[in-house]
């Protein structure tokens, strides 16, 4: 348990790194945008309470914020997501998780992390837009920038899982 | 009592979900207006020099775009120059003071695709930057500097939809506002010109100098396009800005010499506030 907690600190603490220092400047086509810090967020151990996972996610947020310049915007974003993951969690696998599985796609599996991340993800873009336009005018304009970032950053998530987990021994 | 202290328990998560969202609402709310200084923003000491690290080893990449550009501003500088020369053996020119000084910059971080868009450049308070300083660009006006650290400014671009440039048409010489619209970084609309004057592409759009942010006559873009309603009361005018923010590399901070004596003169008469 010690070891995979050091493995996601440090999975955690590389992407926000990758965020601020590079996927900052990958937009595409100037509607895509790339949150991956926040893949970090949600594959956060099932097991660390939800008032830590709040407090993580606000901080977290802040911190990119600082980088944006968009006081406030990502951290509302980021506490949302954190608060609702939990419920999110046990809806996508109906209850039955054993404690310290770890949230990755080779235990998990494809369809698992389609269901689970996706949604995250695009609420999380669907927050950030609409909150920094402050208003439901150019509702449809923004809503392509919120699928759009968010099918980006899924689809990076997935290199990343792809690359850097290792295949499920087989029993 | 007890009770109360159990519900709370209970539902803690949802409480401290609340203040989180509550407090980021509130930074959400304070970073809204442009004027007031912001909390959390790439100027601090930390923030600004990870930043400056990025952008040094980013300077290596496009070395021969910023050759050109440095080219291209000799160039026109040249062509100033040799205006002035003529100019000058003309007689009886009266003595003009220059209004504003200049301090170039380099831009250590830049955002042009999100709805409200800053700069940071690596000049701050101990290079006498203060808010409200124009930032001009080689190719046209940037932005107007809203707040400096020791050694960093934040400047809110001309890509920022809440922030309006006096501006007026160089044909004409008639008063309009430059204000962008979140889209296209490329483009930015023209408001307030009145139906019955003649606009066409390729118009002129440059700084008005009324107020002193920016000297007068600062190019900021050319007409692209004009729709004109038949009920409406003014034109709708596109620009096609004449600064490429995608790559801007160096940019010169002016301020005006008397700024603070004429807003205070037009502050008493009770013109702006």
């Amino acid at each position: 348990m010690t070891r995979n907690l050091t493995s996601h600190i440090v999975r955690y603490l590389l992407l926000l790194a990758l965020q601020v220092l590079v996927f900052r400047d990958l937009i595409l086509y100037d509607t895509a945008f790339n949150f991956i810090y926040i893949i970090g967020l949600i594959l956060l151990p099932i097991e660390i309470g939800p008032l830590v996972l709040i407090a993580v996610g606000f901080f977290s947020g802040l911190i990119v914020d600082m980088f944006y310049n968009t006081q406030g915007i990502q951290a509302s974003a980021a506490v949302f997501i954190m608060f609702i993951r939990p419920y999110f969690f046990r809806f996508t696998t109906r209850g039955s998780y054993d404690t310290g599985t770890e949230l990755n796609i080779r235990e998990m599996g494809f369809n698992w992390f389609l269901a689970f991340c996706f949604p995250l993800i695009f609420l999380h873009c669907l927050t950030v837009f609409y909150v920094e336009f402050g208003s439901f005018n150019l509702f449809f304009f923004t809503l392509s920038k919120a699928f759009f970032s968010a099918i980006y950053t899924f689809v990076t998530a997935l290199i990343l899982q792809y690359l850097f987990t290792k295949p499920r021994r087989r029993t | 009592m007890r009770q109360l202290f159990l519900f709370i328990y209970t539902y803690r998560a949802f409480f401290v979900f609340l203040v989180f969202e509550g407090l980021s609402g509130f930074l959400v709310i304070q970073n809204q207006n442009y004027h007031s200084a912001a909390f959390f923003n790439s100027s601090g000491a930390v923030i600004g020099s990870i930043n400056s690290s990025v952008s040094n080893t980013k300077e290596y990449f496009n070395l021969r775009e910023q050759n050109e550009e440095l080219s291209r501003e000799i160039a026109r500088l040249n062509e100033l120059l040799q205006t002035m020369e003529t100019t000058a053996e003309a007689p009886n020119l009266p003595d003009v003071e220059p209004n504003y000084d200049f301090m170039s910059a380099k831009v250590v971080n830049n955002s042009f695709r999100q709805l409200n868009n800053y700069l940071t450049i690596n000049k701050g308070k101990s290079d006498s930057i203060e808010a409200d300083m124009g930032v001009i660009g080689p190719d046209g006006i940037v932005g107007k500097v809203r707040s400096a650290s020791d050694h960093f400014a934040i400047v809110v671009s001309l890509l920022h939809t809440d922030f309006m440039v006096s501006s007026k048409l160089k044909r004409s010489g008639d008063l309009c506002t430059t204000n962008w619209d979140g889209r296209d970084p490329m483009f930015s609309n023209v408001l307030f010109v009145p139906k019955h004057v003649f606009v066409t592409f390729g118009d002129t759009v440059v700084t008005s100098g009324y107020n002193s942010i920016f000297p007068e006559g600062q190019l900021i873009g050319v007409v692209e396009e004009v729709l004109t309603q038949p009920n409406a009361t003014f034109h709708e005018i596109r620009m096609r800005l004449s600064t490429d923010f995608s790559n801007l590399n160096y940019v010169s901070v002016v301020s005006h010499v008397q700024a603070v004596e004429k807003d205070s003169l037009e502050q008493q008469a009770e013109i702006i506030n």
